[in-house]
């Protein structure tokens, strides 16, 4: 709103308008779109606000909800806030680790699985929570874990990639 | 459109869907609901009605705030009483429409409560329990009973009363008004809300509104009841003499999805945009989604964020707009619709108010819950949460959530409040017992507070991490004598040293743990024991001999192939090989898989037949 407003700019920005206060709403449109933040879709965004890609780079590696490198064909991520982590979330996030082979913030080799570490849920009185491609599941045991990723496809193919 | 106008169109609306003669079911799919599986009950039930060819109407409402029953379900027929049905699966949610539609039995046996006047024998109703009983729903008054979607629902119930009332009122009268309800932010802490608008009124230049609505609590409020919060930001706006704002919440789809459709209503009605409810009043939302992160909780980080840029707090400073918790700005709305007074009349007189709570952890009722401040958290742990459950006692609370104090069962009967509560709005409220380690999970929280410092302040930034990295050697046995001082120490320079409350007050939770519970930290470092049996490091897992049946499930379970056995022998762990990860507890049938710490268990070297252990043992 304050930043660069003698230089000429486009009317609006990807439909927001072009000032610095439509930055995050340009990110999130950017990692809606790929899935994450490509350099092409940053240097865009850097361009239309009359910004650095560097200034763009700074906002969006603060928020963990930015991702830099395209993610899986699903996301699975395990809560840990202390109520999970109280109920078994460490015991499920093992369980998940070990049948993909990956640990949080990797995605498995053939691209089909990211995995994540939240560190919330929003519904702790369901703990323990974890949350497939956006989808909530509460009250989660290992168990149900295991059922949870082999709804999402074949998990047992995914079982003999190696760890990273 | 005048109010008038509007009331009465949202009342007859309201009265036809009321007097027709199609049932109504409504199904919890707010965040809580949905995780409990809501929307495969929903599913079945809109394919049940089809199928049965019933003509009802399907209502999506947010959570009552009785996560332990959902998913919930309620049915309501004309000139009956809703009747609520907990922990609903698909299966159970055809036989109550089989009963209740088709048939006209009510299932007494599968309904929880009823909500209405009439009685339905075998059914308490809602406002005989004590759960209940014991809460002041303010900001969650309609939360659970109304359909969010629907801004004639929310009219029908006394909505948007209060900004009618308030557009009558000069900015001082409003001002004036919400002074007298006493409401703050954060509840019985913060800055009045009077004291706030008054200041940013007075403040040069144009002013905004923002709507933080970033907490589960939040969220919870968007999911349950926008309108309610939307009109606490119109009231907020008028009265601070914004005529723009912005509406954050956290990413997530369906509460934006909420909060996106309640405004779109809002701009149809004439009550978002220009000259509001026909007044001179004008002002526009923007919805935008922000992703998580601790310190947006501070306003001038949020601000920051707003403007496109690194949210770091900066020291108090005038800012160009007031925020306010979604929370807050529901408590607005209903101080307007039921006026100053009533609100008043909450809590103790010097400090009234409410405060939504997120009661977790190992409860026997968990939940979302209102009480008014001065409520002992004990009444709150017992008389809604049902206590620690069955066979377990209750250890510890923390209150506040990653920035809140342990509590020991000792100080329970403090009355809710500052005391309680110092770490600001966050309402979650988790309660521990015997099995949890606090090392551990101070450990865990303490994790989460170093990855969410922003950086500025060095004492933050650097401390927690340190915090964090001296709990981790306590929890690994590497403690040394002197790291409970330590802990103690460097707590208090990251709470001297950090310029916002989440520097301040993210020790809180080693702070306390230390105060309260110093004798487990010094289990862990002097006795290399962990009295929780959590801790990898202390802990021993093995197989109970009278109680293993020889069969291959904790075997199977076991990554490392770390347990020897076969058909019809008792099972051995591999004490070299074991590595604590906990996955063969769940999965003995027969609960043989034990935990010890501190003490070496009698187990045989290798895996013996079943039976014959115990009688060597006793020969």
């Amino acid at each position: 709103m304050v930043a660069n407003q003698q230089q000429p700019l486009p009317k609006t920005a990807g439909g927001f308008p072009p000032d610095r206060s439509s930055l995050l709403s340009l990110l999130q449109k950017a990692q809606e779109e790929k899935g994450y933040l490509t350099r092409e879709a940053v240097a865009e965004i850097a361009r239309m606000l009359g910004l650095s890609p560097n200034e763009v780079y700074s906002v969006a590696s603060f928020f963990a909800g930015f991702r830099f490198a395209p993610p899986g064909e699903h996301t699975v991520a395990v809560c840990l806030c202390p109520a999970c982590r109280q109920q078994g979330a460490g015991l499920i996030l093992k369980t998940i680790e070990r049948e993909l082979g990956i640990t949080p913030g990797r995605t498995t080799s053939d691209k089909k699985y990211t995995l994540e570490a939240a560190p919330f849920c929003g519904c702790s009185p369901l703990a323990p929570v974890v949350a497939v491609d956006g989808g909530l599941h509460g009250r989660v045991t290992p168990i149900r874990a295991k059922e949870l990723l082999a709804q999402t496809g074949a998990c047992g193919a995914s079982r003999t990639i190696p760890a990273r | 459109m005048t109010f008038e106008q509007l009331k009465n169109r949202a009342l007859a609306e309201q009265d036809a869907l009321k007097n027709s003669p199609a049932p109504r079911i409504y199904v919890n799919t707010a965040a809580c609901g949905r995780a409990a599986g809501a929307l495969s009950v929903l599913s079945r039930i809109r394919s049940e009605l089809a199928q049965k060819k019933i003509a009802a109407c399907v209502v999506e409402t947010g959570c009552l705030g009785f996560c332990h029953l959902d998913p919930l379900v309620a049915v309501e027929k004309p000139g009956r009483p809703r009747v609520f049905y907990g922990r609903v699966t698909p299966d159970t949610a055809a036989s109550i429409i089989a009963g209740y539609l088709v048939g006209d039995d009510p299932r007494p046996d599968l309904a929880c409560f009823t909500f209405g006047e009439a009685k339905i024998d075998g059914v308490p109703s809602l406002f005989e329990l004590p759960a209940w009983a014991l809460q002041a729903r303010v900001a969650l008054r309609n939360c659970g009973l109304i359909d969010p979607g629907s801004i004639a629902g929310y009219i029908a119930v006394g909505g948007y009363a209060g900004l009618a009332k308030v557009l009558a009122m000069t900015l001082e009268e409003a001002i004036a008004e919400i002074a007298v309800s006493g409401l703050s932010e954060p509840a019985g802490a913060g800055l009045p809300a009077g004291e706030k608008w008054r200041a940013c009124r007075r403040a040069p230049g144009p002013k905004h509104l923002v709507l933080n609505a970033l907490t589960p609590e939040d969220l919870f409020l968007i999911e349950g009841d926008p309108h309610a919060v939307l009109e606490g930001v119109l009231i907020a706006a008028y009265a601070c003499g914004a005529e723009r704002g912005f509406a954050c919440v956290a990413e997530n789809p369906f509460a934006a999805a909420k909060l996106k459709a309640a405004a779109k209503q809002l701009a149809k009605v004439g009550l978002l945009g220009d000259g509001i409810l026909g007044s001179g009043f004008r002002f526009h939302l923007e919805i935008v989604e922000v992703p998580a992160a601790l310190v947006l909780n501070e306003e001038t980080a949020l601000w920051r964020a707003l403007q496109g840029e690194r949210p770091m707090p900066s020291p108090a400073g005038e800012l160009p707009a007031v925020v306010q918790r979604a929370e807050t700005l529901a408590a607005v709305s209903a101080v307007f619709q039921k006026g100053a007074a009533w609100y008043a009349g909450f809590g103790p007189k010097d400090n009234p108010g409410t405060k939504v709570l997120v009661l977790a952890g190992r409860v026997a009722r968990p939940g979302v819950a209102e009480f008014p401040l001065g409520t002992p958290l004990g009444e709150i742990v017992s008389g809604f949460g049902g206590g620690a459950g069955e066979g377990r006692s209750l250890k510890a609370v923390l209150a506040g959530g990653p920035l809140g104090n342990w509590l020991p069962a000792s100080a329970l009967d403090l009355p809710l409040g500052t005391e309680v509560l110092p770490s600001g709005g966050c309402g979650e409220i988790t309660v521990a017992t015997e099995e949890d380690c606090l090392v551990d999970l101070t450990r865990h929280i303490l994790a989460h507070t170093h990855a969410e410092s922003c950086g500025r302040c060095v004492l933050c930034r650097e401390g927690t991490g340190q915090l964090h990295e001296i709990l981790a050697e306590i929890t690994e046995g590497k403690g040394k004598p002197d790291d409970p001082d330590l802990l103690a120490d460097l707590g208090a320079g990251v709470k001297a040293g950090s310029l916002c409350s989440l520097g301040q007050n993210a020790p809180n939770p080693v702070l306390s743990a230390l105060a309260h519970f110093r004798s487990e930290f010094e289990a862990h470092i002097k006795r290399k024991r962990c009295p929780a049996r959590v801790c990898g490091k202390f802990t021993t897992f093995y197989i109970l001999l009278d109680r293993c049946r020889g069969c291959p499930a904790c075997r199977e379970a076991c990554p490392e192939a770390a347990i020897a056995g076969g058909e019809g022998l008792i099972h051995v762990i591999d004490q070299e090989k074991c590595t604590k990860c906990g996955l063969c507890l769940p999965a003995c049938p027969f609960g043989a898989v034990a935990k010890a710490s501190g003490l070496k268990p009698l187990t045989p070297a290798a895996p013996v037949p079943v039976g014959s252990w115990g009688k060597k043992g006793r020969a």
